[in-house]
Order: C-alpha cells, then structure tokens, then sequence
C-alpha cells in the first residue's frame, strides 16, 4: 500500500492491531450435526448425541456453509482454496464436550483477501471531541488485509450464576457446534477509529450476502484484537490479544486502553509481555488474563473422521452468479444514478435493509432526494430512538411513498408529515387515510389563509409597527401565529408570502 | 463333532427346512454361554430375555414368509464398543460403566433390518486397546483351546465366543489387528475390511483412521453372508465408501486358477516369528497353490516400520478420541473432588486402565508442539510409503500371504509387563490397517495344539477375492473345522 496516509501517533507510537472476527454462519442446523441452530431455547434442547460427544459418534458436514464460506471470499476479494482441511484443537472444558474443536487450521478454506475501509482523516496530536460536524475533510480510503477465514464449531456455554448453578457450573450446550467463520485481518489497522470502521464494514458485508445476522448482543459477532505498539519505522513490537469483545463501543474502548497502558509500559522503559487481555468495561482498563507462556499445547492434527473440503471452480462460479451486490458498488450506484452526495449515499447502504426500503420506495415514487431525505432523517431517528431494526416498523415502500408524495406535493405540510409518519412506522397505514381522519390536510385555500393573516394583523399592531420600523424577526411570531390558528395545516412558504404581501399592502 | 450347529451358513439352512427355529438357535446359544463362559469370561452382557422375544418373532415372521433376510433369527454377539439402543457400552472400561446408549450403531441397525438377533456383548481390551484381552475391567478373557493362554485382542470375546460356538458369528474391531490376530489364536475365521466400507458411526473410536468393524465366524461362506449384512455406504460416517457392495456370495466361485499369491519376504524373514507357524502357513499357501494360484514373490521394503508408526498415528488419535471421557456428562465421575481440575484428572485416573493411559499420554507427546513434525508427520510419511509398497506389490499378485501372528496364542499374563513385546506382535496386521487394504484370517492347522492362522491381505475394496481364497482353501482342508477340546 503505497499511498498510505501519513502513521497517526498516540504518545509518539505508531499502534499496528489486527482483528480476529468469530461471525456465526446462518445455517438450519450445526456445522457437524443435524441439530437445529436457534437462539433463546430452553438450554440443552438443541443437541443432538453428536453435539453431546456421545460414544461412537461422528461428524458430518453441513453442506450448506460452503456456500456461505464461498460469498465471503468472493465479497473479501480473497482465494477459496480448491482443499481446505479440518483439524482438531484439543483442551478441556465443560463447554467443549469432545475436548476438542473442529476448527481449520493450515488449510482454511478462504485466504488472501482484502477489504476496503474509509478511515476519518486523523486530526493529530491529542484526541479530543471533534468539532461539528460538517467541517470534516474527505475521508480516506484504506485497505485491510484478510489472511484468512476459516470455519469452526461454537462451543457451549458455561453458565457461573450462582442464582442458577450453586456454586457449581451449568453447562448449555445449544451453542455447542453451531457454524463459525473467523475472519483474521493482517495487522493493517492502525487506530481503534479504523479498527471499527473495518468492524462495521465487514459486518455490513456479512449481512449483504445473507451469511450472517451477525448480531452482537447475540454473540453473533465477536472480536478479539490484536495490539502492539512501535515508534514509526521500527519492526513490529510484541502483541497482546484481547478477547470476547462484543459491541462496537467496547473495541474501541478496548483498543484504546490497550494502546494507553502498552504506551505507559514502553514510557517507563518496561517491555510489553505476550499475553491474552480482558476488558473490563466499567473501570475501561485492559489486565492480563494469561500469559503466553502459560499458553495451551492445543495439539492441532487433522480430523480424521473428516475428508478434506474440496470446491470446485464450478461451485465458485454458481456462488458468484448469485452474489448480491456490495455496500461499495451500492453506494457508487446510489451516487451515480440517484445524484446522492456521497454522505447519503454512505448512510443509505450501510444498512441493506435500509439500502433496499429506499430502493423499493423509489420504485413506487421516484423522488431520490425526498425519500433521501426522510429515510435518514425520520427513518433512521425513529429506529434510533426505539432501538430497533427497520424490520420491526410497520413501515412499507408502499406507505412510505406515498406520504412523501403528500409533502412534496403540499398536501401535508412537513410538520403533518412527522405526525402521520409516526403513526405509519407504529402501526402502519394508509397515509392519505391518516391524514384525513385527524384532519392534518394542508390548506391550499390561500383565500383563508389571507383572512387569517388579516386577524392576526389586526389583532397584533404592535408587532405591525416593530416589523415596519425593520424588525424583521417579528414576522416569524406574525408566522406561528397564523400557523397556529390554521393548525399546522398551512404551508409555511403560503404563510410567509401572504403575510408579507399584507404587511406591504396595508 | 457334537450335534451343534457349526457354521452360520447351517443354522439358516437349518431354520429355512424348519428342522429348527430361531428360538431354539437362542435357546442353544444360551445353553452354550452357561456351559463355557465362567471358564472363558468371552461374553460380558447376554441379551438372553430380549433374544428369545426376539427369537420368537422372526419365527412368526418365518412362519408369515416375511423374513427379513436369510440370517433372519440368527444369534450373533456384537463386540463391547458398539452402541446399541438401551443397552449398556462399556469398551472394558471403568470410564463407562453404567453408560447406557440412547442410539444404535449403523452395524446394530442393519443386522436388524436383517432380522439377526443380537445376543450381547463380548470382553475386549478396553478401548480395543490391547492384543490379548487382559486390559479389561471385567477381568481377562480365555482361550478356549487353552484356558491359560490369551485369546487374543483387542476383538478377544468375540474370537472366544464364536472358536467355542456359543455363536456362529461375532462382530469384532480392527485398528491393527485386532479382529485378525484373535482369530488366528482361536482358530476362527476374522476379516477387516477395506477401511471404510462398513459404518463407524456408533463404534466407539479409539484410532479413527484406522477402526473397521469387520466379523468373526468359522468360515469364510459364513464371513460373506455377515460382511454383507453389515457393509455399505453410510451418509454419517464421512469416511465411509460410497461404492456399490457386491454380491460376496456370489464371489465364492471356488476357482482360484490363476491367482497371484505374493508372499512378501520381509514377512518370512521376520526373525521371532515362529518356525511351526511358518511352516504351516507354507503349507498353507502350498494348498492355495494346488488349487492353481502361483506363488510370487514381492516386496514391502517399509513393513519393520509399520508397528512404530501404528502406534504413534494411533495413539495421537486415541489421546483426543478419548478426551470426551471428562467425568462431565456420562460415565465414571471421580466423587468429592474439589474443583475441575480435579474432577478431570481424578475421573480419568480412575476410569481408564494402565494401557489406556499409556497411549494417551503417548498419543498427547506424539501431537505436542515441537514433537509433532518428528513423530506424528513422520509416522504419516511411512503410512504413505506403506501405501506405496503394497500398490507396487498388488501389481504383481492379487492377494498376499503372511502369517497372521508371529506366535500361537500366548500365555496371560506372559506379556502384561512388556508392552514393548506385545507392540511387537502386530508385526503382520498392522501395515493393511495403515494402509486401509482388507484382510483376513484363516485357520491353517496347529502348532502344540494351538491355532495358527494364515493372513491373506487384498486390494482395497476387493473382499471378493480375499473370501473367495480363503473358501477354497476351506473347500481343501478342514482346519477350520477343529474345535478346541478344553472345554465343554
């Protein structure tokens, strides 16, 4: 990468992370058993004797994720290795109950890749609020390697709540087997803003291709970084790995921390020590969980009741065929043939559901910059302000259309157009029919409006006379006045002409 | 002879002219496991009560001409580490007890489709780990030739229960040998398929690459009827071999004009092998060559390797194979233990037997880092080339001949504090393991009134060939036909 944006440094280092990405796969079933794959059962109800390690047991491929692990690769510009092999890692744990996972190891079945994140322009020297919005430079456009990604088994849960378990362990083993992919990036990111760009780029990819929901509350989605410090130009300084972090919030903490406490370490002239870190979220400081010298022997070998993967060029080419369209050439495609600025675009294919609301909506009106427009203002505000996803509104392209069309053709004013929205995002609707039973239609009428504004005059001389000695900003009280007494109903644009050309008139 | 069924291939003629019905069989096979197991300790579970309702309903089924297949009502004992449904697996081991399987294994599942009645369980060592059945919790099996001597092992109950004809037919394991070399020391006939061809789902692993279910009986007639019961491609074990299975009776044309016999000479210049057991396993291939095979000779350059890398491959799969056996959720489980540490290490100390642990603990060095590329890789190479030699060998012939074991059975307990010796003794069987090839023993005469076998190993997947040599060797001699005289 040649044209590498100038190293950011904290405290004159140079931080070089990398990421490991756990995203479970969306399969019916577990990648080695027919148990189905579902979230929030009664714990030990989806395990199959496979799943349990009974005796005599064997495992058998899910065929279903090589399609899976085929959209990845093609969407992460990576090489699907024509072979890829299954391997054992061996430790014990309650939770793994053959006392080895089945994990790719030398072989994986994608290697090579690389995707492509825009990184904020890094603003330099202490890390501070940033400004207001709206003065930001063009961001930058960067690309991290992927070194692989490989598929795995889950394994089950541990659960320690003394309320449940005593002072023993319960065991919930529904998780136990289900289909993993870890997606490892090269040691590319340099800053924790970068490393959740690349977070929230490949998350958005993974749901794109219909791999992965990819939820982090539901441990979907979880990353371990790793982290080391260097002054620039030096070799690559020893790493530390933090792990389990599962929000967007918590990397970046995470990385952050890291990167102040290594920071102190190098300062005092102290040596960073290999070791696997915990986050802990509330005193947002990283501590040594255990230290790589103390690290497992997982004693890989390859699984032998399992026959190498093979993929044919011809399974490629079927995947590809069908491979939805990127959140990249989306956005390009947003820009270009909608004449969006390249910030909605952004904001608009972040989300594919979001991206195809939009798309689907245009088709019924096609106005891109109005549906631009309350998708990201009002859409976007009210799943924020409900935390929920688009999918849970009751909102269609349909109904969405068509209340645009009423603003835009001045039958519902702006203000109307909120009130009726929200009641299509709670339960849906005709918006026409909305509009209508609360009496929210526009006045178009301007001979009623005129009378209107002819009281309010009437009824205010003193800010008659303030506006014609040049206080402009009267007109603005003259206009909520009138607004209030047509209910919100009148065009503000209406409003305004008419009372100017009264206030000149008379 | 006495007037006991001797062959499988009898009791079905037996039950299809109605001289005889399958409760009868069961009846029989009950009266010879009280006569002769608290002197061979062979059988370790019998089904006695749930075989006679069985019994009785393929003699309805008989009686209906609905008969599942011809071996419909027939007893057979089915080896200690293969899961049936409801019933109790223990592999020998104190780890399992009182582990009951909530599922059958693909070999129980189609012996019953086949309407055989499954009478039980035979000892082995535990884990199939062993070449004399003496590693088992439930104490040593007998030779029913000779009550002092090992019957063999790992597959050892099975070999015992069918060479004393409490069944005609018994369905033994082979990771290195241990269907063979049981059969060898009790004068049956045992053969391990190719790898892959019958199911290892619900066989409990102790090596993955290496297991193959496979059976025990007294002729080869008899090995091809239970081989093609049990045989087949199964969709839940990965490994299993997709191809057709052929008609292995059809296979015994009793025609062998023209046969390659290859007789590898690094098998008979093995220095500890037995000159008595030699010469009778020459004479053996002499009769295979008055029936119009030609002796060739051929080369295995790399078989002085194959017991080092057998067990170096084998324990590296069993140290994780048997990483499940955790205390945590079935078996023995260690009591007032302190943390988990604990539970793991005293559950585990206190299931598994001392071979058990010392192939873990060698399996878990052969794998650890550092270690890995000069054991457990290199052992992977010699596989390859043990591939290699017997491809160049079966170019030149069609099947090859070896003893089956350097020695007749020994004395128990001879070998329990040298394991190193007792390694040696799989000399012969392990390379067709190491390569996946079939192969079979046949009894070929005695030596000091023990068992000899003659081991014919094949190409892969060509059973055909193995049954049908070592029928016509039986359609020759009747060493097949001796029974042990120690017993009742």
């Amino acid at each position: 990468m040649s044209d590498e944006p100038k190293v950011a440094l904290y405290l004159g280092y140079e931080s070089v992370i990398g990421l490991e990405v756990h995203t479970h796969l969306r399969t019916d079933s577990k990648l080695f058993s027919p148990a189905p794959v579902r979230y929030g059962d009664e714990p030990n109800c989806n395990t199959h004797p496979i799943d349990l390690a009974l005796p005599g047991v064997l495992p058998v491929l899910n065929r279903a994720v090589i399609d899976l692990a085929i959209r990845v690769g093609l969407a992460t510009n990576s090489t699907i290795n024509e072979r890829s092999v299954f391997s054992r890692k061996n430790y014990f744990y309650p939770d793994l109950p053959k006392g080895y996972q089945i994990s790719q190891y030398e072989e994986p079945t994608v290697s090579d890749g690389w995707l492509e994140i825009e990184v904020p322009v890094a603003t330099g020297g202490k890390k501070g609020k940033k400004g207001k919005q709206g003065k930001q430079a063009e961001p930058t456009k960067k690309r991290v390697g992927i070194t692989r990604a490989h598929l795995e088994e889950d394994a089950g849960k541990s659960i320690h709540d003394s309320a449940l378990a005593g002072s023993g362990t319960l065991v919930d083993l529904n998780r136990s087997g289900v289909a993993l992919l870890e997606i490892v990036s090269e040691p590319d990111l340099r800053s924790a803003a970068e490393a959740s760009a690349y977070l929230r780029k490949l998350r958005a990819i993974l749901r794109y291709i219909g791999v992965s929901d990819a939820d982090m509350e539901k441990g979907q989605f979880r990353c371990d970084a790793n982290i080391s410090l260097r002054r620039p130009g030096d070799e690559l300084g020893t790493r530390t790995e933090i792990k389990n972090l599962n929000s967007f919030a918590f990397v970046e903490a995470a990385i952050n921390a890291e990167i102040e406490r290594q920071a102190e370490v190098l300062d005092d002239g102290g040596e960073v020590v290999q070791a696997t870190m915990a986050f802990d979220s509330n005193t947002n400081r990283t501590s040594v969980m255990r230290l790589k010298e103390n690290a497992d022997d997982y004693r890989y070998f390859d699984d032998p009741d399992l026959i190498p993967l093979q993929i044919t060029e011809a399974d490629v080419e079927a995947v590809r065929a069908v491979l939805p369209e990127l959140p990249d050439a989306k956005r390009d495609r947003f820009e270009g043939d909608f004449g969006l600025s390249r910030m909605d675009a952004t904001t608009l294919t972040a989300n594919l559901v979001l991206a195809q609301l939009f798309e689907a909506t245009l088709e019924v009106y096609n106005q891109p910059k109005s549906i631009a427009n309350w998708i990201q203002r009002d859409v976007l505000q009210f799943i924020r302000d409900k935390d929920i996803e688009i999918e849970a509104t009751a909102l269609t392209p349909a109904n969405l259309a068509s209340l645009v069309e009423l603003v835009d053709t001045g039958r519902l004013t702006v203000k109307n157009g909120r009130e009726v929205f929200l009641a299509l995002a709670e339960s849906g609707g005709d918006p026409a029919q909305i509009m209508a039973e609360r009496s929210l239609e526009a006045v178009q009428d301007t001979g009623l409006i005129e009378g209107v504004a002819k009281e309010v005059l009437a009824n205010n001389p003193d800010s008659v006379t303030a506006y014609r000695e040049g206080d402009g900003k009267v007109l603005n009280f003259l206009m909520g006045q009138v607004m209030k007494a047509t209910k919100g109903k009148a065009s503000p644009a209406d409003v305004k002409r008419i009372l100017e050309s009264e206030l000149q008139a008379s | 002879m006495d007037d006991r069924a001797t062959s499988l291939v009898a009791q079905r003629d037996a039950l299809a002219s109605g001289t005889c019905s399958s409760t009868e069989l069961i009846d029989g096979a009950v009266d010879r496991h009280d006569q002769t197991n608290a002197s061979l300790n062979a059988v370790l579970g019998l089904r006695a009560e749930a075989a006679r309702a069985e019994a009785k309903e393929s003699d309805v089924r008989r009686a209906a001409g609905e008969l599942r297949s011809p071996i419909d009502g027939i007893p057979i004992l089915l080896k200690d580490n293969m899961v049936q449904r409801d019933e109790p697996t223990t592999c020998s081991s104190r780890i399992l007890e009182g582990y009951v399987s909530p599922y059958d294994s693909c070999v129980v599942e189609k012996l019953q489709a086949a309407g055989a009645i499954i009478m039980g369980r035979t000892n082995m060592d535990e884990f199939a780990m062993g070449s004399s059945t003496e590693n088992s919790v439930h104490g040593a099996a007998h030779n029913p030739w000779d009550l002092e001597r090992a019957c063999g092992g790992s597959s050892g109950g099975s070999a015992a229960s069918v060479a004393a004809d409490i069944t005609q037919a018994a369905l033994g394991s082979d990771t290195g040998g241990s269907i063979r070399q049981p059969a060898s020391f009790c004068g049956v006939t045992g053969i391990k398929p190719t790898y892959g061809r019958v199911s290892r789902w619900g066989l409990v692993a102790y090596a993955s690459s290496l297991d193959q279910i496979g059976c025990f009986t007294h002729t080869a007639q008899d090995a091809a009827i239970v081989l093609q019961t049990i045989a087949g491609h199964d969709e839940r074990d990965s490994t299993s071999i997709p191809d057709a299975v052929p008609d292995y009776s059809a296979a015994l044309t009793g025609d062998i004009r023209g046969l390659k016999v290859g007789l590898p000479k690094e098998c008979f210049e093995t220095e500890g092998t037995d000159p008595e057991v030699q010469e009778r396993v020459r004479a053996g291939i002499a009769e295979l060559e008055a029936a119009g095979a030609e002796a060739v000779e051929v080369n295995l350059p790399h078989t002085k390797y194959g017991v080092a890398a057998y067990y170096l491959i084998a324990t590296a799969e069993a140290s994780s194979n048997l990483a499940r056996f955790d205390g945590a959720r079935y078996g023995h489980r260690a009591s007032g233990v302190k943390d988990l540490k604990e539970m793991y290490e005293r559950s585990r100390s206190e299931g598994f037997g001392a071979e058990v642990k010392r192939r873990i603990m060698l399996g878990t060095y052969v794998l650890s880092a550092g270690y890995f590329d000069a054991y457990y890789k290199k052992a992977q190479q010699v596989r390859t080339l043990l591939r290699q030699d017997f491809e160049s060998a079966f170019a030149k012939c069609d099947v090859i001949a070896t003893p089956t074991s350097p020695e007749v059975a020994f004395k128990l307990g001879e070998k329990t504090e040298d394991p190193i010796s007792m390694y040696l003794s799989d000399v012969f069987t392990v390379s067709a393991n190491l390569a996946g090839i079939p192969g079979v023993s046949v009894p070929c005469g005695t030596s000091a009134n023990m068992p000899v076998g003659l081991q014919l190993l094949g190409r892969v997947l060509d059973e055909e060939t193995l049954l049908r040599t070592a029928d016509v060797f039986q359609q020759r001699t009747d060493h097949h036909t001796d029974r042990p005289g120690g017993i009742a």
